[in-house]
C-alpha cells in the first residue's frame, strides 16, 4: 500500500499488470445471461452497432474472431462467412456496469486500478474499442502477499478464465511494456508474461510498432520509412525522429523502456488506509465474520493510534469464492478509532449480507481520516471498563447514537430543523444534518411582530377541505376536512401571506404556490385548533379555495 | 418489620415509619437502589401545576421511566393536542437543563399529520435547535431507535409516536415494554410514546404514567393552548381531570378557570392587512 504512493517508487521497484480482455464485450454479454446455455461459450458470437446506416460488427468472440471476423465487418457479410455466428445489439451501458464491477473487483489484488484509456476514449491510439478491456494493476509491493508475481499472475488468470474472460496477463516495469506484452506477445501457453525487471527492452525489440500505443496515422509514416519493429527505434537518433514524426514516437518509447515515468490514474480514490484479510478456508458463518471484521478493524485501529487520527468513513469489501463482491460503508459524525464501537456500526449490515459460498478475502479501507489525538480514546482503555462507560461525554455518546442511527436508518434518517428566511410556511424551515450552528434567533429569519400563531404540525401536502363563510373574505363558519365537519367557534385573521416575487418563475411548474393566501388561526366547538388558508382573492376574480394547513397543540 | 404491638401513636412517629417502609419499598423495586439518589430527585420533571404535582408525588414524572400520552381514538391525527402537551413537557425540561438534545421519532408521512414545525414549537417554548428528528423507517425501525434513544445517557428525553397499528392489535405486546422500560433504567432520561387510543403499540400496565389528552376550549383572549388533561395511571394511585392551559412564556401549567378570569394583558390578533415586507404583499 505503501509502494502506490508516487514519491516512494523510486525505492521500491514499480511493477505494473497489464490486464487485456480481448472479447469483454461479448464475454460480459454470456455472463450477464442465466447460467445453464451449453453452447453459449463454443457458439461465435458477435455484437452489432449500426454505423453510416448498415449494421457492422464491434465485439467478437473468440471463436468468431478464429473464424475469420474482423470488427466493423458488415453483419450481412460476417452472416455468410459463418452461418451459425450468434448477433446480438451492443450494450454500451450494461458492459460499463460490467467493467465497473471488474475494475472493482480487481482491488482484491491492489487498490491501484487504472483503466486504459485506450479502451475508453472514442480519440484512441488504435481506433474505437473493438469491445475490449484494458487495465493496469500497479501491483508494486502487492505480489509478496499472493506468493510472488507468478502465483498471482495464476490466480487472477484462472479466476478471469473461470468468471468466462478470455484473458492476457503481463507484468513488467512499465506501464507501457506490460501493455505491449499483454497484447503482442508470441502466445504462450496460458498467455501470461513476465518480464524480469530490467529486461523489457530485449522482449519489446522484437514486438511490431503498433505495440508503442502510436496514433494510426504516426504508424503509417513509420511503416512508410520501413521502420516495423521496436527494436529498430532503439538506434535512431532521436531528435530527427521526433522533428518527423511528433514527440509522441520518443514519448511512448521512453515510457515502454521505463525510462520515462507514465502516471496512472487509478480508477477510484485511494483509501489512506487499508487492511487485508485471507482466508485458507472461505468462511460465511455470521461469528466468523464478525470475528473477521474486529480483528481487520483492530489492525486498523493500531495503525490510526500510531497516526494519532481518526476514521470518518470506512469500508469493509467482502470478496466471495464465486467472485462475487458485497460493500459496507459506513460513514460516522466524528473521528473515531474505537473498534469495538466501529464493528458495532457494521453488525446491522452482516444480516443482510448474502454470503453464498462464502467469502476468501475481505478488506477493510479507511476511506476519510482525521485527526484525532489519543485524549478520548486512552483513558477508556487504562480505566476499567466501569470507569469507561461511566465517564462518558454526553454530547460523545449523542454523537454515537446519531451514528448508529444513520447507519442503519440512512442518512437523511436524522436531522434538525433549521430557519429560513422566508414568509412561505413550507419554505420557512428546512431539515439540516446534525449540526450546532443552528441558530432560531438570528434576526432575519424572526418571524415579523404583525404575524399570527404557528402551528406545531405542517401538513406536508395541504389538504383540500370544503369550507362555508358568510362572505368571501371572511372566515368560514364551518369547514369539513377528512369527512368530519367542524364548526368553528373562533377564528383569528386574515394573514396574508404572498410568495415571494422572485418565485413568478414557478407559475408553469406549481401554479397554486404563487397565489396569494389568506391564513386563518380556528378553533372548532371542542377546542381543536387549525390553520386554515384560503387560496386565491375574491377581489381579483379568482374563485376561493380553502386548504387545511397545519394542526395547533 | 415493625411489630404492631409496638406500632406507635404519635403521629411524627408514624410517619417516620411509613417513610421508612417507602424507602425499602424503593430499594426493592428494580433499578431504584443506587440511581434514585437525590440528584435524580430533583431531574424529575414536574408540571409547574400544584394540583397536578400533589397527585404526581414528590417525584413528579419520573426519570428513567416510560411515559404514555393517548390522544383521541382516531387512526389518524386530527388535532395536535397529544403533540402539543409533549412539547411543553419538553419545554419545561429543557428550561429546566440548558444542555442536552431530545430526540423525537416521529412520522412526517401526509395521514399522520404533517411534519413538525420549528417556529409553532418556539412559540409554545421549545428550542428547535434542540430537537433531534427521526423521520421514516419501518415501525419496528422506529421502536429499535426510541429504545436506542432511551438507552443513551446523554439524551435529556426520548419521543416516539406510535402509528395506530393493527398487527399487535388486541394484545399488549409485554416484551416491548419491558424492553423500553429496562432500557428508560439503563439511560435515566424520559420516554414519552405519543399514540392514538386504539393503537397497536399499547404497553399497558407497564408504564409509569398514562395521560389522555384531549384539546379544550382555550381562553378567549390569547391563543396558549388548552387541554382536558386525565391522569389515567400514576404510581400513586391518585388519578384525575384537570382543565389546564400552557403558558410558554413561563413554560408552566395554569387552570384554565384562573386564566379566564384574569384581565387580558395580551391580544395576539393578526393584522388583516399586513405591510409589505420579503415575500408579503398589500393586496
Amino acid at each position: 500500500m505503501a509502494a502506490s504512493l508516487p514519491k516512494l517508487s523510486r525505492h521500491i521497484a514499480r511493477r505494473i499488470l497489464s490486464l487485456w480482455l480481448p472479447s469483454f464485450a461479448t464475454d460480459s454479454l454470456v455472463q450477464r445471461r442465466p447460467k445453464g446455455s451449453a453452447d453459449a461459450r463454443t457458439r461465435p458470437l458477435a455484437t452489432l452497432i449500426e454505423q453510416h446506416g448498415r449494421q457492422v460488427l464491434l465485439g467478437l468472440s473468440q471463436s468468431a474472431r478464429s473464424s475469420g471476423l474482423t470488427p466493423l465487418m458488415p453483419a450481412a457479410d460476417a452472416r455468410a462467412m459463418v452461418p451459425d455466428l450468434e448477433l446480438q445489439p451492443a450494450a454500451p451501458r450494461a458492459e460499463a456496469a460490467s467493467r465497473d464491477q471488474l475494475v472493482e473487483w480487481c482491488r482484491r489484488y491492489t487498490p491501484w486500478v487504472a483503466l486504459d484509456p485506450t479502451h475508453s476514449s472514442s480519440q484512441s491510439a488504435t481506433g474505437p474499442a473493438f469491445g475490449e478491456l484494458g487495465l493496469w494493476l500497479d501491483i508494486s509491493g502487492c505480489a509478496h502477499l499472493f506468493g510472488g508475481e507468478a502465483a498471482l499472475l495464476a490466480d487472477l488468470h484462472h479466476r478471469l478464465t473461470k468468471l468466462g474472460f478470455e484473458n492476457c496477463l503481463a507484468i513488467a516495469d512499465s506501464a507501457g511494456a506490460a501493455w505491449a506484452m499483454a497484447r503482442f506477445a508470441p502466445p504462450t501457453a496460458n498467455r501470461t508474461q513476465i518480464i524480469a525487471s530490467g529486461q523489457q527492452a530485449a522482449l519489446l525489440s522484437a514486438l511490431p510498432i503498433a505495440a508503442l500505443r502510436l496514433p494510426a496515422a504516426v504508424m503509417n509514416g513509420l511503416g512508410l520509412s520501413g521502420l516495423r519493429r521496436i527494436g529498430q527505434l532503439y538506434d535512431l537518433p532521436k531528435a530527427p525522429l521526433r522533428a518527423r514524426f511528433g514527440p509522441q514516437v520518443t514519448q511512448r518509447l521512453a515510457q515502454a523502456l521505463g525510462d520515462a515515468d507514465e502516471p496512472l490514474t487509478p480508477c477510484q480514490p485511494l483509501a489512506p488506509h487499508r487492511v487485508r484479510l485471507s482466508f485458507p478456508e472461505p468462511i460465511a458463518r455470521h461469528d466468523d465474520i464478525k470475528l473477521a471484521s474486529q480483528r481487520l478493524l483492530c489492525r486498523l485501529t493500531e495503525r490510526l493510534e500510531r497516526e494519532q487520527s481518526g476514521v470518518r468513513r470506512l469500508q469493509l469489501l467482502f470478496f466471495g469464492v464465486d467472485n462475487t463482491l458485497h460493500k459496507i460503508a459506513i460513514g460516522v459524525g466524528r473521528p473515531r478509532r474505537d473498534s469495538d464501537g466501529l464493528l458495532k456500526l457494521f453488525m446491522p449490515h452482516f444480516d443482510r449480507l448474502d454470503t453464498a459460498f462464502g467469502f476468501d478475502m475481505m478488506i477493510v479501507e479507511a476511506l476519510e481520516v482525521e485527526a484525532l489525538t489519543a485524549k478520548n480514546t486512552t483513558l477508556a482503555i487504562n480505566s476499567s471498563s466501569q470507569a469507561a462507560t461511566a465517564c462518558h461525554d454526553p454530547a460523545q455518546t449523542v454523537d454515537d447514537l446519531i451514528d448508529r442511527l444513520r447507519n442503519r436508518l440512512g442518512h437523511g434518517a436524522v436531522h434538525q430543523l433549521a430557519p429560513v428566511a422566508s414568509h412561505l410556511p413550507e419554505r420557512a424551515e428546512q431539515p439540516r444534518a446534525h449540526s450546532t450552528d443552528i441558530d432560531w434567533t438570528a434576526p432575519e429569519t424572526q418571524l415579523p411582530d404583525t404575524a399570527g400563531n404557528r402551528p406545531l404540525r405542517l401538513l406536508v401536502h395541504p389538504e383540500a377541505i370544503e369550507a362555508t363563510a358568510l362572505l368571501p373574505d371572511h372566515p368560514p363558519v364551518r369547514f369539513r376536512w377528512r369527512g368530519v365537519s367542524y364548526p368553528i367557534q373562533r377564528a383569528i385573521g386574515p394573514e396574508r401571506i404572498a410568495p415571494e416575487w422572485w418565485q413568478q418563475n414557478n407559475l408553469a411548474t406549481a401554479p397554486d404556490s404563487i397565489l396569494t393566501r389568506d391564513y386563518f388561526q380556528v378553533e372548532d366547538e371542542t377546542g381543536r385548533r387549525y390553520w386554515l388558508y384560503r387560496l386565491g382573492l375574491t377581489e381579483r376574480g379568482e374563485a376561493p379555495r380553502w386548504y387545511m394547513h397545519g394542526l395547533f397543540a | 418489620m415493625q411489630n404492631l404491638s409496638s406500632w406507635p401513636t404519635s403521629k411524627t412517629a408514624q410517619e417516620a415509619i411509613l417513610d421508612d417502609l417507602r424507602q425499602r419499598v424503593r430499594q426493592i423495586e428494580r433499578g431504584s437502589s443506587q440511581q434514585r439518589s437525590t440528584a435524580h430527585h430533583q431531574a424529575d420533571l414536574d408540571l409547574g401545576y400544584a394540583p397536578i404535582d400533589r397527585r404526581l408525588g414528590p417525584h413528579g414524572l419520573a426519570r428513567g421511566r416510560v411515559h404514555e400520552i393517548i390522544g383521541e381514538g382516531w387512526s389518524t391525527v386530527r388535532d395536535g393536542a397529544t403533540f402539543g402537551f409533549t412539547a411543553a413537557l419538553i419545554a419545561r425540561l429543557q428550561s429546566r437543563f440548558p444542555q442536552g438534545q431530545v430526540l423525537w421519532c416521529g412520522r412526517a408521512t401526509g395521514l399522520y399529520g404533517g411534519r413538525p414545525y420549528g417556529r409553532g414549537l418556539a412559540q409554545l417554548g421549545v428550542d428547535p435547535g434542540r430537537l433531534l428528528w427521526l423521520d421514516g423507517g419501518s415501525q419496528d425501525d422506529r421502536l429499535w431507535a426510541f429504545e436506542e434513544g432511551l438507552r443513551t445517557p446523554g439524551l435529556l428525553a426520548a419521543v416516539l409516536e406510535a402509528p395506530p397499528s393493527k398487527r399487535r392489535a388486541g394484545g399488549v405486546d409485554t416484551t416491548i415494554a419491558r424492553r423500553l422500560q429496562l432500557a428508560a433504567e439503563a439511560g435515566a432520561s424520559h420516554g414519552f410514546v405519543i399514540r392514538p387510543e386504539d393503537s397497536g403499540v399499547s404497553l399497558n400496565g407497564l408504564v409509569e404514567s398514562r395521560w389522555r389528552v384531549r384539546a379544550a376550549a382555550g381562553a378567549r383572549h390569547n391563543w396558549w393552548p388548552s387541554w382536558q388533561l386525565e391522569l389515567l395511571r400514576a404510581r400513586s394511585q391518585q388519578l384525575g381531570q384537570w382543565q389546564v392551559t400552557w403558558n410558554p412564556q413561563a413554560r408552566c401549567l395554569n387552570s384554565t378557570a384562573t386564566l379566564t378570569a384574569e384581565t387580558p394583558h395580551h391580544i395576539p390578533q393578526a393584522n388583516t392587512r399586513s405591510s409589505a415586507g420579503n415575500g408579503r404583499v398589500a393586496a
